[in-house]
């Protein structure tokens, strides 16, 4: 180890960069994966495991809702692959992937049938994008008309020929009514 | 999940109903969805029991179907283009419909619906030419109706990304536009510079309109040179003439699926042949380097041979460590021209 530590190395920056998964991102602009919805809507979401245990009391509610719910979810969504995967002694939990490659998995312990319907169909409804802070991106259905602006967007042509400064050209210019203005409209009788 | 532990019939069913074709049978999807390195993998060869992914189903592969099923594609989508771009020439139409079917594009889509999971080939990961082609033969397999509707769900939204004056780079946007406006009966057509601005700053800006018979502006751009701005304001005029202004609208969904497509299927008119013989409608190559990159090896020969010479290394070469960011020896500007005893006397 150095006596001089030093911040600036590629091996530390790199190691810190690893730990910058989508769970570290706060903010992001709202997105939709390959542009769904703008002809058809497909379901993102590909296949869902349920995993979970036949005897153990943490996985009552995962097995009502294999049970009771299941089949007719499948029925309804035919385009998704649901698995029912037990597994002896574990902790039961649903897992999701995505279209875009991205797995959400949701831990299941201890939970009601109706507490695993709800997340469940949580994981049905979503992009697969990770939960952030929303941030607006500065956008219009119709560009602007006139362009992006510069500063010699407006003006004048006649601006083009005259030598500056030119008297025309260098008035002051305001929509309020100054005093000189207002005696010369409204001349005392 | 690893395909150790799906079920790969399953997952052709759902994958079935996810491209919105489920009346296709599972046999005519595993052949599309079969690449011919396939058959050459080490499992598949020697039999093994359980080859992945579902190996003991067809012994055909998706060559055939690829050629086929990227011609139909291609078919649907100039026709779609046709349809909204009457007045493009056919080679821009031709340039938007090689991009939109591209490998990386194809891939793209491939992936966001599940094919790279499904493709039975012998690469791994899967190369996106095997994945754009999984998604080609798929196109091989569908009845007309059905491509249509591939096309329109899942390509053509791609068109809202897409900058029509970048996919068709003309190397010389001017001599095409006077060539199709004198075939309007313009008789005159001159590139006038509006306005200019920091010529002698890094940042210049040239504002040029394209002139029509010196009475209408037919396009108008910035630049930063004077032949830049002149370029784009051509690509303007040709974009203006050609109906593709950003106001345009594109039909989605259901709307352009109701759009008789069909009457659509002759070619647009040629560029090359409404231009004058003579005139240059090549694109622009961006392969090349127009300019060659400023010579470094002479900048610093001449560093450190004549300015180093002359006024020395600089605390920042010498005192590297007290001015690097990460350094705990970092010292402030402020605390290095501090005068010292040796300095002042």
């Amino acid at each position: 180890m150095p006596s001089v530590p030093r911040v600036d190395r590629l091996k530390p920056i790199y190691t810190a960069a690893k730990a910058l998964n989508f769970g570290w991102r706060f903010s992001d602009f709202l997105k939709i994966p390959a542009y769904n919805g703008i002809s058809r809507y497909t379901n993102q979401l590909h296949r869902i495991t349920v995993r979970f245990c036949k005897q153990s009391e943490s996985s009552v509610g995962v097995r009502n809702f294999i049970e009771n719910q299941i089949v007719e979810i499948g029925r309804k969504n035919p385009s998704v692959v649901i698995y029912a995967q037990p597994v002896r002694n574990s902790n039961p939990s649903i897992r999701a992937e995505y279209g875009n490659g991205r797995t959400l998995q949701i831990n299941a312990k201890n939970m009601t049938e109706t507490e695993v319907s709800k997340d469940f169909h949580l994981l049905f409804s979503r992009s697969g994008e990770p939960v952030v802070k929303l941030e607006s991106r500065q956008s219009a259905l119709c560009p602007s008309v006139q362009g992006q602006w510069t500063p010699i967007t407006w003006l004048p042509t006649a601006m083009n020929t005259e030598s500056l400064p030119a008297k025309q050209f260098s008035e002051h210019k305001s929509t309020a009514t100054s005093a000189t203005e207002y005696i010369l409209q409204n001349q005392p009788k | 999940m690893g395909n150790w532990l799906s079920d790969y019939n399953s997952e052709l069913y759902a994958f079935g109903h996810r491209i919105g074709a489920p009346e296709i049978s599972e046999n005519e999807y595993v052949k599309a969805l079969t690449n011919e390195s396939f058959f050459e993998r080490a499992d598949v060869e020697e039999q093994v029991e359980r080859a992945q992914p579902g190996a003991e189903i067809g012994t055909e592969h998706n060559g055939e179907l690829v050629r086929k099923g990227e011609e139909r594609l291609s078919i649907w989508l100039k026709r779609y283009l046709r349809f909204h771009l009457a007045k493009a020439p056919e080679e821009l139409i031709d340039s938007v419909d090689s991009h939109l079917l591209n490998d990386e594009c194809l891939a793209g889509i491939a992936g966001h619906l599940g094919i790279d999971h499904l493709v039975r080939t012998k690469e791994f990961p899967i190369s996106q030419q095997s994945s754009a082609d999984a998604f080609r033969a798929l196109a091989g397999i569908f009845s007309d109706e059905k491509v249509k509707n591939l096309v329109i769900d899942f390509i053509v939204p791609q068109l809202v990304d897409i900058d029509f004056a970048d996919i068709y780079p003309l190397a010389d946007p001017l001599a095409v536009l006077t060539d199709l406006l004198k075939a309007e009966g313009v008789t005159e057509i001159e590139p006038r510079l509006l306005r200019s601005a920091g010529e002698n700053s890094a940042e210049p800006i040239f504002v040029v309109a394209i002139y029509a018979d010196k009475q209408k502006n037919v396009g108008q751009s910035a630049g930063e040179s004077v032949t830049i701005a002149i370029d784009m304001a051509a690509r303007e005029a040709l974009l203006r003439l050609w109906n593709i202004t950003s106001d345009r609208v594109l039909f989605f969904g259901d709307r352009a699926a109701s759009v008789p497509l069909e009457k659509y299927s002759e070619p647009n008119y040629s560029l090359t042949k409404k231009c004058a013989p003579g005139t240059n409608t090549s694109l622009l190559d961006e392969s090349q380097p127009t300019e060659s990159p400023d010579n470094l090896i002479e900048a610093v020969l001449r560093y450190r041979n004549i300015v180093d010479a002359e006024v020395g290394k600089s605390y920042t070469k010498r005192l590297r460590h007290k001015f690097s960011r990460g350094s705990l020896a970092k010292r402030s500007f402020r605390y290095l021209v501090k005068p010292k005893p040796y300095t002042v006397a």
